[in-house]
């Protein structure tokens, strides 16, 4: 029996603080792919994207000893990753198109104040990745949720977010296109928009 | 904005200096955020998220180690004491961790089935029942309210029902019970009897079956034989103090004998007769019964309301903690199971004070994972 596996994220995280190089990697290994699919995204550099998820891990090992006694251990990675993805954008020239989005919110003026309302919209839209990834990654992320969710779930769970989201599922279906060719995905969309 | 200012504010939310505002802007901007024209990733691409791997940096360099050795262990000698002396007044201090709340210990709590199949919860304010030939009633003469079974039978109680019936306790329960020729039963947690009356040889024997573990003190009736059943596991005895521990998931079958006189029959040929303090396992698989004298508190210790452990494995003290706090255990490493730990502490306490005292005993510390009622044993 691989105990990690069965593990869940907070008790990961106590292992991880002792020093505990098997929770490590298993952090690791459930996070990985969505991690680096939403770096991916904020970055349009799959290079990029990969160092930035290295880094953050070995920068989550080398600081094991200051992390948070905190209850929402995915939280933390995903303000990780965002501080990251951040001081890129800070740093380099052109910054994926991200000064010039960040314009055109500002003249509408209207964002979310509450932050936990953020944390969460943070938290559904990095594990939307989940659709575009790999059979096993996905397996891997799902179990240690102890949920098994189809495509469908997943898109409808995410129907029913407020903000941003409204495009994960065209997203999604635009993924699966690609990634299952044509005939799968018109069965998708037919099983999608008029079987549910 | 311009993109300067722009930058210029990434940099001050960087540095944990931005207003509450300036936060919520750009953290719902971040969300907003999404790339146009994005090339979906190739198969190759994803393959190599899916290999890719996390190593981790290696510090130790022992190349100094030569020069260095003597002044190490000066260094080594002064540290320990200040650490003996620092510990010594500041105490232990424990490394074993909650997430959420403690876990209580367990509690009187049973259900009873009696012959027609009703079931009867009994309640966990009282901490046994008396079963006679024609009623039954809790110990202190409170009657058991069996309206309020969990699931009735259709023909009314009749006093037929109580010459045969079973008593059953959940992971995190024990009661007590007279049956009704005298004889009391403390039922340990996940544990069952079924008692009735047989005709073996023409002759009435009170017969018991248990599944876990239970104390008994029998009535002495000569006339009437009382057996216990358990596993491929028999115990004969006329009137006698014992305690039997058979539960299915310990790979023994002990029985310790505290007064009187008892005969155990195994699976095998195998026939012993115990003399109080004595204590015979009978294991399933390899068909022998061994005898070893014992210690008979360390073995009643949770009848009296105590956890009491001597030279113990691990594995088998948290098996017990496991029944007794309702939770499941998982190792950090195979190889802590069979570490071996003493000490005694109330059974009534939260089961962080349980850990913590075996944390006392050896260097072994615990995850408690309130939600999922899970314990992590690590090193």
């Amino acid at each position: 029996m691989n105990l990690y596996k069965n593990l869940n994220d907070q008790e990961l995280a106590v292992l991880l603080k002792k020093g505990n190089e098997a929770a490590f990697h298993e952090i690791y290994e459930r996070y990985k792919g969505i991690l680096h699919m939403h770096a991916y995204k904020k970055l349009v550099d799959f290079e990029e994207a990969k160092d930035l998820v290295q880094e953050l891990f070995g920068a989550l090992w080398d600081k094991r000893d200051d992390l948070p006694e905190t209850v929402n251990f995915s939280g933390y990675l995903y303000n990780s990753v965002r501080n990251r993805v951040f001081n890129i954008y800070a740093h380099k020239k052109v910054a994926a198109g991200y000064i010039t989005s960040f314009q055109e919110f500002n003249r509408e003026a209207s964002y979310i104040t509450d932050e936990r309302v953020r944390e969460n919209e943070l938290a559904k839209q990095i594990e939307a990745e989940i659709t575009a990834l790999p059979e096993r990654m996905r397996e891997v992320f799902l179990l240690s949720r102890k949920e098994h969710l189809s495509h469908k779930e997943i898109a409808e769970r995410l129907d029913i977010s407020e903000f941003t989201v409204k495009n994960h599922i065209k997203k999604a279906l635009k993924t699966l296109r690609f990634r299952l060719g044509l005939f799968a995905y018109l069965l998708f969309l037919i099983k999608y928009y008029f079987l549910k | 904005m311009q993109e300067k200012e722009i930058k210029d504010l990434l940099r001050k939310y960087l540095s944990g200096n931005c207003t509450e505002e300036e936060r919520a802007l750009l953290e719902s901007s971040y969300l907003q955020h999404e790339a146009h024209d994005l090339p979906e990733l190739s198969d190759l691409q994803f393959s190599e998220i899916e290999h890719s791997f996390i190593k981790i940096p290696k510090k130790t360099d022992y190349r100094i180690w030569g020069t260095w050795a003597a002044a190490a262990a000066v260094l080594l000698m002064v540290s320990f004491g200040v650490y003996f002396y620092q510990s010594y007044n500041s105490g232990y201090s424990f490394k074993t961790q909650l997430i959420g709340k403690d876990i209580a210990a367990g509690k009187n709590k049973a259900f009873l089935t009696l012959s027609d199949g009703s079931k009867v919860e009994l309640s966990n304010n009282q901490t046994g029942i008396i079963i006679a030939n024609d009623n039954m009633m809790y110990t202190d003469s409170t009657v058991i309210n069996t309206q309020a079974a969990i699931s009735s039978a259709t023909t009314p109680q009749s006093k037929e029902n109580y010459k045969q019936f079973s008593l059953t306790t959940p992971r995190g329960g024990q009661y007590q019970i007279k049956l009704p020729d005298g004889t009391k039963v403390w039922l340990n947690s996940a544990s069952s009897i079924s008692y009735s009356t047989v005709l073996i040889n023409k002759l009435v024997h009170r017969k018991v079956t248990l599944d876990g573990e239970a104390y008994f003190e029998v009535k002495k009736d000569a006339k009437q034989p009382f057996i216990v059943v358990s596993n491929d596991q028999e115990v004969e005895v006329l009137g006698t103090h014992f305690n039997i521990n058979a539960y299915a998931d310990e790979e023994n079958v002990k029985t310790t004998l505290l007064e009187g006189s008892l005969r155990v029959k195994a699976s095998a040929p195998n026939s012993v007769i115990l003399i109080p303090n004595q204590q015979s396992i009978s294991s399933d698989h390899s068909n022998t019964l061994e005898v070893k004298n014992v210690n008979p508190s360390t073995v009643l210790s949770w009848k009296n309301g105590e956890f009491s452990f001597e030279n113990e494995t691990l594995e088998s003290i948290m098996k017990q903690v496991s029944r007794w706090y309702d939770v499941e255990i998982a190792y950090e490493n195979e190889g802590l199971k069979k570490e071996l730990f003493g000490g005694s502490i109330s059974r009534f306490s939260e089961v962080s004070k349980v850990l913590k005292m075996l944390e006392l005993t050896g260097h072994i510390h615990f995850i408690i994972n309130e939600k999922e009622r899970r314990i992590t044993v690590m090193k």
